[in-house]
């Protein structure tokens, strides 16, 4: 059947005069050239005009803020950079202060613990000086005691009085022996 | 008649209880318009005659001076565009050189066409130019992607980027021009303007004189008709014989790429909706007999393939004809 239809339809199209498919029709063809340079003034005015330009627009906008982006990156990438160079000095530089800080604090410790040393020394050396004195007081007045005792039991002994030039004699002679023994 | 017979002796057999079909097994019943008629009251062989006539599918797929729409519209099942400037073929407007000066058809879907094209995108740029950047909205990503895909996939890559948006305009128009025309011809009850050489040639036509001024422009009238030879280099004796030979035949060139593209639209089309009238043409002709049953669903399926298939066809072939349209003038911009 489709054999048949299609050998029709190729014998009716060679000789059919009704049907001429390359027909050229005049009306349509100015019609179309009517149309489409119509429309090409039209869409080319209110449509692609603005439209391509729009798109350009858009087109240059998005490069320029990729490119603002780019840089403001950049930007923020350099002072990174300068901010962590300047974190880094500011660490050596607090570190430096303190170094020396401790060093000034040792420095303090050992003058004051030296002045405490010598004021300690002076303070014992002090009381080494009364002691003595006080030692050396004593002593004189337990010689004094003792002539004096000494003098009292020769007198006895010798059964007279020994007069004053005696006793200065006596004691004379009792603290030169006592300091000599001493 | 014998394709009568063939197609009798091929059908004879499952259908033999049938009533309808009983008168058919006489070759004399078969003739008559009586027994088994379709529902326009025709024969098998009336509808043979009738739906494989060429002049009747090539009117449904050629221009005409009516629409083709449902029966309840209107009982022809045509609604007549009227006759606004009152010419008719017997008395044209112009006589002698085929000039008639009627409304037709595809007149008024090329209008139509240009109608939605023109409204779309003088939406789309009041859009673009008011709204700012980004594209918003599904039918403003779709319009802007085509004209970007037009300026970028076609134009620029033929014709270089600092010359691309001098011809943009009439590329842009001539592609959606002739896709739209093309969809429309998808659409039921509508016609296929790009199915008629009236039309395709005219934008060849146009795309011939786009290309031709361009290339005298650039090198003037002289120059342009010099630069059809590619340099070669060839002994000055050779070069008297074969310059000349190779100018007349790339100017010879020159015109039968545009026919072709006029040609390679039309027929394209034309083409495409011709083999569905004729599928389609074929439930016309089963409807007389029970064949009907299996050649209706079969025809429906290879319809809707077909369907799909010049859908694809539609968008190609404007997208082919924009192309080249794009390549020539390159070609006539930056020569060999």
């Amino acid at each position: 059947m489709l054999d048949s239809c299609f050998t029709r339809l190729l014998i009716l199209a060679s000789g059919g005069d009704q049907a001429d498919p390359l027909v050229f029709d005049a009306d349509l063809a100015l019609w179309t050239l009517i149309i489409f340079l119509g429309m090409m003034f039209v869409l080319g005015r209110y449509a692609w005009k603005p439209l391509i330009q729009g798109l350009n627009n858009r087109e240059e906008n998005i490069a320029k803020k990729i490119e603002d982006a780019d840089k403001a990156h950049d930007h923020a990438q350099a002072n990174l950079r300068q901010y962590e160079e300047k974190l880094a000095s500011v660490t050596d530089e607090a570190k430096a202060v303190l170094d020396e800080a401790k060093k000034d604090a040792v420095a303090v410790k050992d003058r004051i613990l030296a002045e405490a040393q010598e004021e300690a020394q002076r303070i014992r050396d002090r009381a080494l000086g009364d002691i003595e004195a006080a030692k050396n007081a004593a002593v004189r007045e337990l010689a004094e005691k003792s002539v004096d005792s000494a003098v009292s039991l020769a007198g006895s002994i010798v059964g007279r009085s020994l007069d004053k030039q005696d006793h200065d004699k006596l004691i004379e002679d009792s603290i030169s022996s006592f300091t000599s023994g001493a | 008649m014998p394709f009568i017979e063939d197609e009798k002796e091929t059908k004879d057999d499952p259908h033999d209880e049938n009533h309808e079909d009983a008168g058919q097994h006489s070759d004399d019943a078969a003739h008559d318009a009586g027994s088994s008629s379709s529902s326009d009251g025709y024969t098998l062989e009336e509808g043979l005659e009738h739906y494989m006539d060429p002049g009747h599918l090539f009117g449904h797929v050629q221009d005409s001076h009516h629409f083709e729409v449902p029966k309840f519209l209107s009982s022809s099942g045509k609604l007549s565009i009227p006759n606004l400037t009152g010419y008719t073929k017997e008395n044209p407007m112009i006589p002698g050189i085929n000039f008639v000066g009627r409304p037709t058809k595809f007149m008024a879907l090329e209008l139509a066409a240009a109608i939605v094209i023109t409204v779309a995108y003088v939406w789309l740029a009041r859009k673009v130019t008011h709204e700012g950047n980004a594209p918003k909205g599904k039918v403003w990503n779709f319009l802007e992607s085509i004209v970007c895909f037009i300026r970028d996939d076609i134009a620029v890559p033929s014709i270089g980027k600092q010359d691309a948006d001098r011809f943009l305009p009439f590329l842009l128009t001539l592609f959606f021009f002739i896709i739209v025309l093309n969809l429309f011809g998808m659409i039921p009850f509508m016609g296929g303007a790009t199915g008629a050489l009236g039309v395709t040639a005219v934008l060849a036509v146009i795309t011939f004189v786009i290309v031709m001024g361009v290339g005298m422009k650039k090198m003037g009238v002289v120059g342009f008709i010099k630069a059809q030879v590619p340099t070669m280099d060839l002994s000055p004796a050779l070069a008297f014989f074969l310059i000349p030979a190779i100018w007349a035949i790339e100017v010879f060139g020159l015109f039968v790429k545009h026919f072709v593209l006029a040609i390679r639209l039309f027929a394209n089309m034309f083409a495409g909706h011709l083999v569905l009238a004729v599928f389609l043409g074929f439930i016309g002709v089963a409807a007389a007999s029970l064949m009907i049953y299996l050649i209706g669903p079969l025809v429906v399926v290879v319809a809707v393939a077909l369907s799909l298939l010049e859908l694809f066809v539609a968008c190609l072939q404007a997208y082919v004809f924009t192309f080249l349209a794009a390549l020539f003038i390159g070609a006539a911009l930056h020569p060999h």
